[in-house]
Parts: structure tokens; sequence; C-alpha cells
């Protein structure tokens, strides 16, 4: 009776957890959004992206803006790996030291996380939190070679 | 640190001491926001009032109808930045300046020609005179007028364009405005319009971000001209705020109440008023950092990301740098981050 109670305490205490992890620390959700990226089109994808969005060194804060440049870098070829390489939850942005940038990684929500993930154009670095239809939101994406 | 201190404080003024409304909202439909001079942003509602300095922002569903404190309507369009602004002519005649940082609006004077707001972007305006014009403002800082009804001159530099009924121009970021050319009634197609002047800096990224260099040069030579001014006028303010606490304590409220009355007050209505006329500078400035050349560049880094060695990019990136490193220094100074 006792082992009964403990168990149903750690599947209680288990589905409690798992309801408080964001997305954008769950692996697998990651890699949903980052073959969504090479599946989907911009305009498809832009519901899943930031506003303001961090594109190389640059703070996009307008949603026309952020598809567009979305649409020509996967026009130019940009596809991400479904592998994570490596991660952080301390999130580090090339370009702090510019008045956007600084901005943009100051105002980062507290579950942004830090993705390496590899790519046509080498190892780029995604920085994934927030929610949107159950994956994690993309922040911005930045070249990491 | 000092001057964030400082910013923060006299924006709480601005807000504090508003008095005019310079606009109403008075249709709405889709997201609109409205982002106030002093950071705060909330969804757009009508009968918002609107004050220089504040900002209109459209998403791509969005749509706002204003009415101006002077006279006249304003349509801005979707996917657009609008600023309400105001500027003191040289006679020092207050007049409104209404600009889209990025997208369209447009503007029918409707009251007695006389007081007609200066309309435009941040890189180029027009003086109107009994006018409906519509005015586009493109990713590459390229600024598109196009007269309905009455007349529109455009000053750039020395040179002066006018513009009559069903006639329209282009104004180029660093080169002018181009030829005057008549026009179809029909608004444009703002998304396929924008789209190639995005293709054409494509095929010339160097001389295009040049173009933009020299007007954020402009605005930052304006910045820097005003900044000692607004700095000095900022330490008065501090003065008579220490003075008036001083005059509470030793000679009592009902003489605080006067000194307030008399002399604070009225020095700090003229502050506001300057300041708001220098923060225009510095929001048009950011504006044109934060939608133009983040788009040009962004397009660039997309452009460019599987390649980013190509000697086009690096040359780009190298002139980036410096218009940047030149905002750091004399616009940034000026900022709080709720402006972006």
């Amino acid at each position: 009776m006792r082992l009964r109670l403990l168990g149903i305490l750690a599947a209680v205490l288990l589905v409690a957890a798992c309801a408080t992890i964001p997305p954008s620390a769950d692996d697998d959700k990651v890699l949903e959004l980052v073959d969504l990226w090479n599946a989907t089109s911009a305009a498809e994808f832009s519901s899943r992206v930031g506003n303001p969005f961090l594109f190389g060194t640059q703070v996009l804060s307008s949603s026309a803006d952020i598809e567009a440049v979305l649409a020509r870098a996967k026009a130019n070829g940009l596809l991400l790996t479904p592998e994570i390489v490596g991660s952080s939850d301390s999130v580090s942005v090339d370009g702090v030291d510019r008045f956007g940038v600084g901005v943009f990684a100051e105002q980062l929500p507290p579950d942004a996380r830090h993705v390496l993930v590899p790519s046509t154009a080498g190892t780029v670095s995604l920085i994934v939190g927030g929610e949107a239809e159950g994956l994690p939101m993309l922040l911005g994406i930045q070249r990491r070679n | 640190m000092k001057r964030s201190i400082a910013l923060v404080w006299i924006l709480l003024l601005v807000t504090a001491f508003a008095v005019a409304q310079d606009a109403t909202i008075v249709f709405v439909d889709g997201f609109v926001d409205i982002q106030t001079e002093a950071g705060a942003v909330f969804p757009a509602d009508f009968g918002d009032e609107l004050s220089a300095g504040d900002r209109v922002i459209t998403d791509r569903d969005g749509e706002a109808e204003l009415e101006l404190g002077t006279g006249g309507d304003v349509v801005v369009a979707p996917d657009t930045v609008f600023i309400v602004g105001a500027t003191t002519t040289p006679s020092g005649q207050r007049t409104g300046r209404l600009s889209a940082a990025i997208g369209s609006f447009s503007f029918r004077f409707n009251a007695a020609i006389g007081n007609e707001p200066r309309v435009g972007s941040t890189t180029s305006v027009a003086g109107v005179r009994g006018t409906e014009v519509r005015v586009y403002t493109g990713s590459d800082g390229t600024t598109r007028f196009e007269v309905i009804e009455g007349l529109v001159e455009i000053t750039d530099g020395d040179t002066v364009v006018s513009l009559a009924a069903d006639e329209a121009v282009e104004v180029a970021p660093g080169s002018g405005a181009g030829n005057v050319f008549a026009f179809l009634e029909q608004p444009i197609n703002y998304a396929a319009w924008n789209a190639a002047l995005v293709e054409d800096f494509l095929a010339d990224p160097i001389d295009s971000l040049d173009g933009v260099s020299i007007e954020m040069a402009e605005l930052l030579a304006e910045i820097e001209r005003r900044a000692p001014g607004i700095e000095e006028r900022l330490a008065q303010s501090d003065a008579l705020g220490e003075e008036l606490v001083k005059i509470g304590e030793e000679n009592g409220t009902e003489a605080r109440q006067e000194f307030l009355r008399e002399t604070v007050a009225p020095f700090r209505n003229e502050l506001r008023d300057d300041f708001v006329d220098f923060r225009f500078v510095v929001l048009s400035a950011l504006s044109l950092r934060q939608f133009v050349v983040a788009r040009m560049a962004g397009e660039m880094d997309a452009a460019y990301f599987l390649n980013p060695g190509d000697p086009v990019y690096r040359s780009f990136l190298d002139d980036l740098e410096l218009l940047d490193d030149r905002f750091e220094e004399v616009v940034v100074p000026w900022l709080v981050p709720s402006d972006l």
C-alpha cells in the first residue's frame, strides 16, 4: 500500500516536472523546429519566430523584414541539420556591444537557450525560447565557425 | 549611466507635461500598437491620443486612421512604422511632422491653409499646401511622394522639387530626388515596389549603404549641433529643481508654489518642446538604423550566409562598422532600451 502511494506520488511529481519544462529545453521539440525550418516556407515558418529576431548581427524588428530575410536565407540554401551538437542555457550573443543587439540579449525570455546545429553554412547557433503551437520559438540565428 | 537616468527623467517629464494632443486614433483594424515617446507599448484603440514622439506600428493586416489636432487625416497602411513628430521652423513656428520610418501612409489636409504639417520619412521631408498626398518609405530608405491634390515641395539640400496633383517623385538616400513623373491614382503595390528596391540594393549594396550613410551623417550632425544646448538646459532644470526645494524649506509652501508657477513650469514647458524636437531627430536616426540599415544588413547576411568571405560582403561589413561606430557614439547616449 505504502509502495503504491509512493509510486503514485513519483508519477505525479514526474508529470508536474514535465509540465514545467519549457519547449526550448526539450531537444526533441527543438529538432522538430529545425525540421520545420527545412520543410516549410519562410511565410509559414514566420509564425514560429520571435519579434525582434536576431539574424547574424542584425536585430530585425518588423515582421515583414523578418520574413523577407528568412526567405532570402532559405532561397540561398541555408538548411539546418536536425542534430544538436552543443547547447547552453546561458545565451551568448555576438555583437552585444552594439545597442540593438545588447537590448535584444537583455530582453531574451528566461527560458532562452542556445543550441548549436550543423548546417549548410557550417555550425550555426540558434537561440530558442518561448512557445508557439507546442514548440519553442526561434529567436535568432548566428553563424558559429 | 548618469545620462540614462537624466533621459528617463526627461522622458517622464515630457509625458507628464504633455499639454496638446497632436493626433487621435479614430479607426483601428487588425494589429496596431502605439509606442509612446517614453517607450511604453500598448494596442491602439479608438480615441487614443498621441503626442509628438509617439509611434503607430501596424502589422501586416493592421491599419489605423488618425485625426490631427491641427486638422487633417492620416491613414497608416499595413507594415508601417509611423512617427508623429513636431518641429520648430526657422521662423519659430511649431509645426507637425509626419513620417513613415518604413511602410506607407496617406495624408489629407482639411483645415484652413497655413498650418499644414511636414510629411515624409526619416530621410526626406516635404512641405505641403492644401494637399492630399501618399508617402511610401522603402527598405533601402527610398521615399516616394504621390500628390493627389494640392502642392508638395520637397527640399533636398539646396534643391527644391515641386509636385502638383497627379505627380510623383522618388527620393533615394544620398542621391536626391529623381525625375517627377505622372502616376496612376491607385495606390501602388507597396510589397512589390519594396521588393524591387531590395533587389536593386543587393545589385549594388556598397553604393546603397553609402547613400544611407550620407543621410545618417546629416542626422548625426543635427544631433551633435543640438546636444550641448539640451545638456545645458537639462542641467539648468536640475538647478531649478534644487532651488525649488530650497525655497520651499526656507520660505514655505506658498513661495514654493509661486516659484514653481512663475519660473520652473515655464522653463520646463520650453525645455519639453525643445526636447521633443531633439528627440525626433534622435528617433529618426534610430529608425533609419532599425528599419533601413538593419534590413539592408540582414539581407546581406542572408545572401552571403553560406559565403561570408565574399569581398563584396566584407567591404559592406567594413562600411557598416563605420556607420555603427558613429551611431553608437552620437545617438546611443540619447536612447533608452525601451526606444527599441
